[in-house]
């Protein structure tokens, strides 16, 4: 069973349409990546997924592993989603500390792991208001892998992001791929698509198409 | 020109002007006690002018402080730098340099401040006593009328001022350089002076019952002699201020570069300052020791009332119980506006990311009104308020309605206000509209536009205690009904996801 | 720059905005004329003191940062403005917008003013719709006293009511524009936009209490609506008004100084 199955999803803002009936399956296991123009829906494409939006037609299926019935949110996912979250008035170890409390899954040698492995140094003093685009976007990262997430949803997650830093992100996405997890991203880089996808799909004409 | 040279010439220049000022003041002043000596038809002499000089309030107040207070934010801000402090050692050591170099800076000042008095004052007859029209009582009570019967002969009484004067000027550096020590920040500094200006004002203006801080008696013998018996007291208050600033040091030595961290967010802070100080205001402004605890909850909490309101008492009643939702909706704006798609993702569901987000709210609600009650009786404690219940709450249903209207119709009032703001700020997307919630609010509290009581907003106020008790009664049911109405329209928007924040272009 | 400054009044005045503000000259007189009839008025300054001193002291802030800076935060929070960088320079961009903020807030405030005085000194006698006024305006002894004695402003009625209607309606308005440019500065320096907007309120309301409790109500930001206070002379209102002046232009100056490295502009 896919992991995230898309059929015929209909979607459109203000008379505008962003998705017509489009359908697509992503796979466990593998890195799907999605391009398109600016506008194109990719970040509305994200938040159906995950359940923040409702499709206007169509339906958005989640494998029964991630979605419980108690649940309207998946489990297990980790996401990037518009801009990177944070309170500007706290560390970013502190920021983590704050979301990984939630679920109480994890504690602080984990949290400190998964910035580390993201290139971030959980000991920075500075308030997350003073990081630059690059660390917030790490931060992001971070908040998206801490909890051992199996599915990963990333919207621009190379952006912002320094060559050494890329390299970085790419190889951790492909550990994450030979542990048998998921990922599903958004580059306007080609190249960065077609380095880690196995499967790439494109948003065109409200249309989901898979190119490779 | 050096470095040094252009600070010495900086410097000649500086007290140059100062002496500019203090003189062309000084000449005022010598005017000013020729004309009373003329009225009283008394014969005046140097102390005349050179004590209404010293002890001239206008003088001090918008001259010496400010530029004391200015120049002494300056001299720390440049003295803590890191070169400074590897050779002293510690912030003690810093903060005892800081004093010092306050202390040569202030000994020219004080010295041209006496020239002036001295210059100005040639022409007068000079004698050792009083004169005639120092010692001439007055209707008002002039400054001379009071150090001039103290016992104490002129001189003794120029050497306590100057004394007294200088003290509490170096006390005022070394709180500012202790303020920079914990804070390590140039504006709260330059807050520091800025609340010790204006609080120098007001005390010239208003005496204040409490001696200590009562900040004239501090510059202003005529004051000190009022305040304290034997005078040598007023030095006490001073003392223990600079040594408490040694105190602050020492602490700031063992947090090392941390900054203080506050245990409280500042907007709080402010908040919970302006909650004491409608209290303050209420019991010194409104009540007399006969009152009670009871009457000063009911007057402080007043609001409004069927018949109309107060100004201010309506604007703190606003400042407390929409300042509530207004600390709500900042941490709604931080949610929303920062990681809601983080945090609703791993509470699993909207509903549960609502619940989990306002019923810490909901019950910080209950706890903000027992600490106001608390704070409402310390200070009635400790102002003596011991009368008996019915001093002012005559005419009203029994007092414990006071805790009644306070405590049930407070808490529904507050979690309406909270659950209004939310609805606003989630349906329209922006939580910017939450705050036209609140001016809205603030808007349907007058009495003229909230006829009948019928809309939720200040209806706790005291003032509606006046309708009788039944009035409250209905009260509690008009606010659990929109209390009701308003958790599920927050639950039914918040669940469903066509409405989920931000999702409307 | 004034082609811009055209152009962005042009663009501001959205059918929303123009229904605010045909709100805000229309309900104050409005409300004002309902509930005149408990009111034992002694002429038109006391009806324009009715119109005036009601729920406008209130919320004044609120309804300045309303007019332009409000919408004007969607373009800063959607990086529209970044985006503009590549085709005009952003000084003058900003430059021009906060003139145009400048320029709307006083014209609209004026005429929150002056609309109700038209309304109060000419519009309403001539159609006589509220009850026949009290003969005149008596002080505490009972005897009568005239109008320009009321409150502060009301000096200018000595010259003429044409003096005072004009002379306070510009005042409204500068008080107005300078409300608005403070929420309007504010949304470069403080990234929360909530709190930006709400700084001019919050402030507004706590300036107004601090200030009573030190007993000097004339010297707090709500003079500009005297109407309950003794009169004081004219210069009074203009001291927490030339603060605030100060205060917003020191802010204008520092952003116009760092625009180059202004978060919210990169």
């Amino acid at each position: 069973m896919p992991v995230i199955e898309l059929d015929r999803v209909t979607k459109s803002f203000k008379g505008v349409p962003i998705f017509a009936s489009a359908s697509a399956t992503f796979e466990a296991g593998k890195i799907h990546g999605i391009v398109g123009p600016n506008g194109s829906g990719k970040s509305v494409l994200f938040k159906m997924i995950c359940g923040f939006i409702l499709p206007d037609t169509g339906k958005v299926t989640i494998d029964p592993h991630y979605q419980s019935p108690s649940r309207t949110f998946p489990e297990q996912f980790g996401v990037i989603i518009d801009r990177p979250g944070y309170l500007p008035q706290k560390t970013g170890l502190d920021n983590l500390r704050d979301l990984a409390k939630i679920r109480g899954a994890i504690g602080d040698a984990e949290i400190r792991g998964a910035m580390e492995k993201v290139g971030l140094s959980p000991d920075l003093k500075q308030k997350a208001r003073n990081y630059s685009l690059g660390m917030k976007q790490k931060l992001a990262l971070a908040q998206a892998i801490m909890e051992d997430q199996k599915v990963l949803i990333l919207d621009e997650p190379f952006n912002a992001l320094d060559v050494d830093s890329v390299d970085l992100v790419r190889n951790l996405l492909k550990k994450h791929r030979e542990q048998g997890r998921t990922v599903i991203f958004t580059s306007h880089n080609r190249e960065d698509i077609d380095v880690l996808a196995d499967h790439t799909l494109r948003i065109s004409n409200s249309k989901l198409e898979r190119i490779s | 020109m050096t470095g040094r040279t252009l600070t010495s010439a900086r410097t000649v220049l500086w007290h140059a002007a100062f002496l500019v000022v203090s003189v062309l003041f000084g000449i005022t002043v010598r005017q000013q006690a020729i004309g009373r000596g003329q009225e009283s038809q008394a014969s005046l002499n140097q102390w005349d002018h050179i004590l209404g000089f010293l002890l001239e309030p206008y003088f001090i107040a918008y001259f010496l402080l400010p530029v004391w207070l200015f120049t002494s934010c300056v001299a720390i801000h440049r003295h803590f730098a890191i070169p400074a402090l590897i050779r002293l050692g510690s912030y003690r050591s810093w903060l005892r340099s800081s004093i010092l170099g306050a202390v040569r800076r202030l000994i020219p000042l004080m010295l041209i401040w006496l020239v002036s008095a001295l210059l100005t004052s040639i022409g007068l007859p000079y004698e050792w006593g009083w004169s005639s029209a120092s010692t001439t009582p007055t209707e008002s009570k002039q400054i001379l009328d009071v150090v001039s019967v103290q016992g104490l002969p002129p001189l003794a009484v120029l050497t306590i001022q100057l004394g007294l004067f200088t003290v509490t000027l170096i006390g005022c550096h070394a709180a500012l350089a202790a303020v920079h020590l914990i804070a390590k920040r140039r504006y709260v500094t330059f807050l520091g002076a800025a609340l010790v200006f204006f609080s120098l004002l007001y005390s010239f203006r208003n005496s204040f019952g409490f001696a200590p801080l009562d900040f004239a008696n501090f510059f202003l013998l005529h004051r000190a002699f009022d305040a304290y018996d034997p005078i040598a007291l007023v030095f006490v208050p001073v003392l223990v201020a600079v040594a408490l600033c040694f105190a602050a040091a020492r602490y700031a030595d063992r947090q090392g570069d941390a900054r203080l961290k506050l245990p409280v967010r500042w907007p709080l802070l402010v908040y919970l300052a302006l909650c004491l100080l409608g209290i303050l205001y209420a019991w010194v402004y409104k009540l007399q020791p006969s009152n009670s605890p009871t009457d000063l909850l009911f007057v402080a909490f007043y609001g409004v009332s069927a018949g109309g309101y107060t100004w201010m008492l309506y604007l703190f009643h606003s400042i407390v119980f929409l300042g509530f939702a207004y600390l709500f909706q900042l941490g709604l704006t931080e949610e929303l506006d920062a990681r809601i798609y983080y945090v609703a993702l791993r509470r699993g569901s909207p509903v549960r990311w609502l619940a989990h987000f306002i019923l810490p709210v909901a019950g910080r609600a209950p706890i903000l009104l027992a600490s106001l009650v608390a704070v409402t009786s310390v200070v009635a404690l400790l102002g003596n308020l011991t009368g008996s219940n019915n001093a002012i709450t005559e005419g009203i249903p029994d007092p414990g309605w006071v805790l009644y209207q306070f405590f049930v119709n407070g808490t529904l009032q507050l979690l309406c206000y909270v659950l209004i703001t939310f609805i606003v700020s989630w349906v329209s997307g922006r939580t910017v509209a939450g705050l036209f919630a609140l001016g809205a609010l603030l808007v349907l509290s007058l009495p003229a536009l909230n006829v009948g009581q019928l809309l939720p907003a200040a209806l706790n106020s005291m003032g509606y205690l006046e309708l009788g008790a039944s009035e409250l009664v209905r009260i509690t049911v008009v606010l659990s009904i929109y209390l009701v109405v308003l958790t599920v329209i927050t639950t039914l928007v918040v669940g469903n996801r066509r409405l989920f924040f931000n999702e409307r272009i | 720059m004034l082609k811009t400054v055209r152009k962005d009044l042009t663009s501001a005045l959205s059918w929303k905005v123009l229904l605010f503000v045909a709100a805000l000259l229309v309900l104050p007189s409005l409300y004002g004329t309902v509930i005149s009839d408990g009111y034992a008025l002694s002429g038109p300054v006391d009806f324009f003191t009715l119109i005036m001193g009601g729920v406008l002291p209130l919320i004044f802030p609120l309804l300045a940062v309303a007019v332009y800076a409000v919408p004007f935060s969607n373009q800063l929070s959607n990086r529209y403005l970044v985006y503009t960088r590549t085709r005009i320079d952003i000084r003058r961009n900003l430059a021009a917008k906060a003139l145009a903020n400048l320029i709307l807030a006083f014209i609209v405030f004026f005429l929150v003013a002056f609309l109700p005085f038209l309304w109060a000194f000419f519009i309403e006698p001539s159609l006589g719709v509220i009850d026949q006024y009290r003969q005149s305006m008596v002080g505490p002894d009972g005897s009568a006293v005239s109008p320009s004695i009321g409150n502060t402003f009301s000096q200018l009625l000595a010259i003429g009511p044409w003096a005072y209607g004009v002379g306070y309606s510009m005042v409204l308005g500068l008080n107005g524009s300078i409300y608005a440019s403070l929420g309007f500065v504010l949304l470069f320096l403080i990234s929360n936009r909530f709190v930006a907007i709400a700084i001019p309120f919050v402030g507004y309301n706590i300036a107004n209490f601090v200030f009573g409790v030190l007993a000097i109500p004339q010297f707090s930001p709500a003079i500009v609506f005297p109407f309950n206070l003794i009169q004081f002379p004219m210069w009074v209102p203009f001291v927490p008004f030339t603060i605030l002046a100060f205060v917003a232009l020191a802010l204008a100056v520092y952003v116009h100084r760092n625009t180059h490295r202004l978060d919210v502009l990169l």
